[in-house]
């Protein structure tokens, strides 16, 4: 991966990506030592770098400028990604959902489509969807994943999000996650 | 309970949070992240077990192989006064039959552990007749599960498994007369697991 030069984020969603699908892999590997030799090395080596990181963002943070700095670090897809697997994200899951459900509102809201959010914990969130009459052509499906691309980008650290009120259940995971 | 991990985030930490090897309780063998249950009858004690020992200890008299599932039971019939009339005296409850004494139990989590509640038989026979559902339950290893805390009306068949993580949550969390908000946190998110569908522990099992 090159340095400075991703400022979309996209070469950033292929880590991820990549990242996700290989830790799938290794939690199957069916040899227990090997596996838990692998699973260590990453604990580790992120146990390595979220500590200097939290260091890193604490310092700016409490620096002359701290909030305009820490605004630039959430905004940049490649510092934001890190931010929220460390868990140095200002914002908690439940913020960031509301401004993203506060965002898209306008945009689904044209097309009769309301979301509501029912309820935000731990490890997951609950949302209901409200389909008007005149709502678009949009299959059920096609909504869902819609929504769901929407809130995990905004929320990749729950577990999940469930998503109530539409008829089709879910039909396969996401795996790409814009960032 | 845990809810299957669909964002890089939550299944990076998962996998790195996950505490080192598992071993089957019975051979000590090094058991794979996904694995099965066996209940021992006789004292409700739930197993985590390899392949092979569930094919051989499941076979017991001793032990049951415990086969996950859950079903959110809509249009349960269970009036206000019909629950009254079954003598449970908290709201989060699961009821199953007992092999070992021959009847049905009720069991709830309490803040430090299981307890068992006395069950009018009467009162549970006509909710059976009332909802045949509870006949098909297969008896130790499948339960329904009552929440009626906070003005909800929700009932599960579940498998028992899934009654005792709630049990280990609770105890894990509660504090205090009313549980504290880390504990109703934990709850409220083990009934959306449930009625998610989502079925399999992750990063270790909740069953203690």
């Amino acid at each position: 991966m090159s340095n400075g030069g991703d400022k979309d984020g996209s070469a950033v969603q292929n880590v991820l990506r990549r990242l996700a699908a290989l830790v799938e892999a290794v939690d199957g590997i069916r040899d227990a030592t090997a596996r838990e030799a692998a699973r260590e090395l990453l604990e580790l080596t992120l146990d390595l770098h979220g500590l200097a990181l939290a260091r890193i963002v604490s310092i700016l943070a409490s620096s002359k400028d701290g909030t305009a700095l820490t605004e630039c670090l959430v905004s940049d897809a490649n510092v934001k990604a890190i931010m929220l697997l460390h868990g140095l994200h200002p914002e908690e899951p439940e913020t960031r959902l509301r401004k993203a459900l506060a965002a898209t509102r306008p945009h689904w809201g044209v097309r009769g489509v309301r979301v509501e959010l029912i309820h935000v914990g731990a490890s997951a969130a609950l949302v209901r969807v409200h389909r008007s009459e005149s709502s678009g052509a949009a299959s059920d499906s096609d909504l869902r994943r819609e929504i769901e691309e929407a809130l995990v980008e905004a929320a990749p650290d729950l577990d999940d999000i469930i998503i109530e009120g539409l008829n089709e259940a879910r039909l396969a995971e996401i795996t790409a996650v814009a960032v | 309970m845990e809810i299957e991990p669909r964002n890089w985030v939550s299944r990076v930490r998962r996998f790195v949070a996950r505490p080192a090897m598992e071993r089957c309780e019975n051979c000590a063998a090094a058991l794979p992240t996904k694995h099965q249950h066996l209940i021992e009858v006789a004292g409700r004690r739930i197993l985590c077990a390899c392949d092979q020992c569930v094919s051989v200890l499941g076979m017991s008299e001793r032990f049951r192989t415990i086969l996950p599932r859950t079903n959110v039971l809509h249009n349960f019939q269970l009036s206000d006064a019909e629950w009254d009339a079954l003598q449970i005296p908290i709201d989060m409850v699961f009821l199953f039959h007992s092999t070992v004494g021959g009847r049905s139990v009720a069991v709830y989590p309490g803040p430090a552990g299981p307890m068992e509640s006395a069950l009018s038989l009467d009162a549970w026979s006509h909710l059976v007749a009332a909802n045949p559902v509870l006949g098909e339950m297969a008896p130790d290893i499948e339960a329904l599960l009552v929440n009626r805390t906070k003005g909800a009306r929700e009932y599960y068949r579940v498998s028992i498994d899934r009654c005792y993580a709630l049990v280990g949550l609770i105890r894990t969390h509660w504090q205090g007369l009313s549980g504290g908000a880390e504990a109703w946190e934990a709850i409220n998110s083990f009934f959306v697991a449930l009625r998610a569908g989502a079925n399999e522990p992750v990063g270790g099992c909740l069953h203690g």
